[in-house]
């Protein structure tokens, strides 16, 4: 390790005097940054941009919650208006907000710094991406404003061939459009792994994180491709009139959902493989111990991507498809219960006899083991054949993809991003809000989805505008809950937003990690490390002596 | 990294050969093969993928890994295939009273 290296370590713990130096941050003209190539901009260019449409899911996703505290329709117009609402909440969160949630903001800004790269591989590809996702986002928001669309985040045919009116060609192109965009950032993430590595930087040197987006980088250029034709073909059918999927004119309605689901369900692991590689971090950091069973959540995470895709079929167990077929797709979806386990097992394992802070990040970790262990065993409750034909498409699917994708997914981005903002911004976040807002969303998160998992078993359907009185105890009980989660989702947006209003004072590793990305200043020089790093240990080499100087937020806090 | 560079010839005797085998897919469609005639088509037309990757796309000239992606691309293209004709193949195993 250089020596640089060891004075920055040594500089850490107190306030240094800090003289202007080059950062990333510091051109500010608007062309550099709409035509910038560097990764950590374009991080922040994604990070922005999905951001807003968290915010348009967001307005949907209450909506519907105020729409349903009554069980007759009263606050929407009609049925089509409800329909319409749930398919932009829909939409907008998977295609715009989670697939490109962490991978495209926390994995651009960080992959490159920690392998100890200059850059992605192909910066203008990666700049390129960012325009893609633009062109869709941009299509998305016109279909907002001129009727949306009401076939649901799923465009099952023949509905959205034959009977929709709405814009379900336009909708198709902004789904294409965006997966292009996944397809670069995985492709780039997979040439940069294995070609940009820093020297002493082998593969069972990376950080876990690491691991998590190459697995995910895998699933998406293995999956997004049958999604963005799957769309088109939809787009060819209602057009053209080509017997795809419309039996009158010799289709198969089936065979959408087989191609369909065969990125759909993969998509479950776009969306929390990056989540499990923020958690991997932030646990060992946080409980001061080398991570447990490194390798075996290093292959777990190939063995996600590669499972994910074997499964599909236990989304068609009521539609029609093979009875055989979906006893093969029931035992191989309880496979995937081996790999998510070893992840939860050596997250716990890290902690145990740990000595644990419980830092914003944490508390954040510490959600998502919790929440997602309960997504995941509903998720085999589901994909147990003759229980599925009584909960299919009641709210108990409804909350338990809300466990895995919200209770997982978000808590980790949001975890993360607690985690990185004072290497991305340079600046460090009220700890005390922090905390609150993790507080804050665990228990409205868990007062929002577990209500739905009794409706659901109860019988309650999804995505119906009305529904008979009995379940409105416990739809208000969501509804009220999801206020609180609204609460915790703002409070980070305040506060970060609040926290740029300082310049740069945040240490280089406020978290005392051992990662490479908290060997250079936060925030970043434009070409990451004014040093070659090289890397000599294994990751997470902690002990809990090195908590002394461990201040966190300490004096360069905000109070 | 050796680069390699398709000469005009090279790329001549491809487009040539995928001429040809144009030709094949159109005179295929018109042979009352039966049921064989879509698992000709599908040979045909997989040969033309396979000639343009490794020759138009410059496959041959690469190195281990990008033959590797694209494989493991094809692998999952014929896994793809073959789990949905699992459930084509098995729907009328189950007779269904009065049906
Ligand atoms: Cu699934």
């Amino acid at each position: 390790m250089s020596t640089t290296v060891l004075d920055q370590t040594a500089a850490a713990g107190h306030k240094p005097p800090k003289p202007h130096r080059e950062t990333y941050l510091d051109a500010w003209t608007v062309k550099s940054w709409l035509l910038t190539t560097d990764h950590k901009r374009i991080g922040i260019l994604y990070l922005i941009s999905i951001t807003v449409f968290f915010l348009i899911g967001g307005v949907a996703a209450t909506t519907m919650r105020l729409e349903l505290m009554t069980p007759k329709g009263d606050l929407l117009s009609s049925p089509d208006a409800y329909n319409r609402m749930f398919t932009l909440h829909g939409v907008a969160m998977i295609f715009f907000f989670l697939v490109p949630s962490i991978p495209a903001t926390l994995g651009n800004f960080l992959l490159p710094l920690m392998i100890g790269a200059r850059d992605l591989a192909f910066p203008i590809i990666n700049l390129m991406s960012w325009y893609m996702y633009m062109i869709g986002g941009s299509i998305a928001i016109a279909i907002i404003l001129f009727g949306g669309i009401d076939t649901g985040w799923t465009f099952y045919t023949p509905f959205s061939t034959m009977f929709s009116n709405t814009l379900v060609v336009p909708a198709a192109f902004a789904v294409f459009f965006a997966g292009f965009s996944s397809i670069f950032t995985g492709f780039n993430f997979i040439v940069t792994v294995h070609t940009m590595r820093a020297p002493g930087m082998t593969w069972f040197r990376l950080p876990l994180f690491i691991w998590a987006h190459y697995a995910t980088s895998l699933i998406m250029i293995l999956g997004t491709p049958v999604l963005a034709i799957a769309v088109m073909l939809i787009a060819v059918e209602r057009l053209l009139r080509v017997g795809i999927f419309d039996p009158a004119l010799g289709g198969d309605p089936i065979l959408f959902q087989h191609l369909f689901w065969f990125y759909s369900h993969p998509a479950v692991y776009i969306m929390v493989l990056p989540g499990m590689g923020v958690i991997s971090e932030i646990v060992p950091c946080f409980s001061r111990r080398p991570i447990f069973g490194y390798r075996f959540i290093a292959y777990s995470s190939i063995a996600l991507a590669i499972l994910g895709f074997i499964v599909w079929g236990h989304h068609l167990f009521v539609s029609g498809q093979s009875m055989y077929a979906g006893l093969v797709f029931s035992f191989l979806s309880f496979l995937v219960a081996v790999p998510s386990a070893i992840k939860v097992f050596n997250w716990t394992a890290t902690m145990h006899k740990g000595a644990i802070r419980f830092d914003t990040p944490m508390l954040y970790a510490i959600g998502f083991i919790g929440l997602f262990t309960v997504g995941g065993l509903t998720g085999i409750m589901l994909s147990t054949l003759a229980v599925d034909v009584h909960l299919h498409d009641t709210y108990f699917v409804v909350a338990h993809f809300h466990y895995v994708m919200v209770g997982g997914a978000v808590l980790a981005y949001l975890g993360g991003l607690h985690f990185w903002w004072p290497k991305i911004t340079g600046r460090m976040y009220p700890e005390m809000f922090g905390k609150l807002s993790a507080l804050a969303v665990f228990i409205g998160f868990n007062f929002t989805f577990f209500p739905q998992f009794i409706l659901g078993y109860l019988g309650m359907p999804r995505r119906y505008f009305e529904y008979a009185p009995e379940f409105q105890v416990l739809n208000v009980m969501s509804t009220a809950g999801a206020s609180v989660l609204a609460f915790g989702y703002g409070l980070p947006l305040i506060y970060f937003l609040w926290s740029l209003r300082k310049p740069p004072s945040a240490p280089a590793n406020p978290w005392q990690a051992t990662g490479l990305e908290w060997q250079t200043e936060s925030p970043p020089p434009t070409h990451n490390f004014e040093f070659t790093p090289k890397v000599e240990k294994a990751p997470y080499s902690y002990s809990p002596v090195a908590v002394e100087g461990f201040d966190g937020y300490g004096d360069h806090g905000s109070h | 990294m050796h680069h390699h560079v398709a000469t005009i010839k090279t790329n001549l005797i491809i487009f040539g050969l995928l001429m040809l085998l144009l030709v094949a897919t159109v005179g295929a469609a018109e042979l009352p093969l039966g049921p064989l005639n879509f698992p000709v088509a599908m040979l045909i037309a997989a040969t033309k993928t396979v000639l343009i990757i490794f020759y138009f796309m410059h496959l041959t000239g690469t190195d281990k890994l990008t033959k590797t992606i694209v494989g493991t691309m094809f692998l999952w293209l014929v896994l793809m295939i073959l789990m949905i004709m699992m459930d084509y193949l098995s729907r009328d195993w189950l007779q269904i009273l009065g049906k």
